[in-house]
């Protein structure tokens, strides 16, 4: 889950919650990276 | 972020964590096994920018087998001059004695203030004698006080966990 924190006196900034579950297979950590790139490249736009 | 320390030397993580230069700034136990006396940090919270981040901790006060874990920041860093510290003045009525008051104020003259005939004159001659007798019982002082306007998060849990 990804916010975006907004003030109207301070710059906004980003909180990303994240749970990883305990069975999750290696690829898990290759999802997240695509995740946060494509995050990244939205907030860039 | 829900992980482990060591899934933390994950290379494939790690690479994750330096690429989006990002810090853990929890240290603390976030789990205990009753089992076992094995403590895991196995709650995280990554942050880019550590210069915010103004503390970093876990409670011990706890819903489930995870402590939850905190992180206080800053959110007043590029707060506009405006919103700074001010200066108010004000009357200290703090050894304001009431008939001592009345009794200076029988022998400040102020009767004289009927014999002007200009209004304008008259009435600077009542508020110079009154203000000084009241400025001699009840002092002007100045004072520094907070921002008039704290954010609404900022309430007296915030302040007690703060100090």
């Amino acid at each position: 889950m990804w916010l975006e924190i907004s003030s109207a006196k301070c710059k906004p900034f980003l909180l990303n919650f994240i749970y990883r579950p305990p069975n999750s297979k290696q690829n898990w950590v290759d999802l997240n990276d695509a995740l946060f790139l494509e995050i990244l490249i939205l907030i860039a736009l | 972020m829900n992980d482990g320390l060591m899934c933390y030397s994950n290379e494939k993580w790690s690479d994750i964590v330096n690429t989006f230069g990002l810090m853990q700034s929890i240290t603390a136990p976030t789990k205990f096994t009753k089992n076992s006396s094995t403590i895991h940090v196995i709650d995280h919270i990554y942050t880019n920018n550590t210069r915010h981040a103004v503390r970093a901790f876990t409670s011990s006060s706890a819903l489930s087998d995870h402590y939850p874990v905190c992180l206080l920041r800053s959110m007043n860093f590029h707060i506009s001059k405006d919103s700074k510290n001010t200066v108010i003045k004000y009357r200290s009525f703090k050894t304001f004695n009431g008939n001592n008051f009345r009794s200076d104020l029988l022998c400040s003259g102020l009767e004289n203030v009927e014999t002007v005939t200009d209004p304008n004159a008259a009435l600077y001659l009542f508020y110079n004698i009154l203000n000084g007798v009241l400025s001699k019982h009840a002092p002007i002082k100045e004072k520094r006080i907070k921002r008039t306007h704290q954010p609404g998060w900022f309430n007296n849990d915030i302040i007690m966990i703060n100090n």
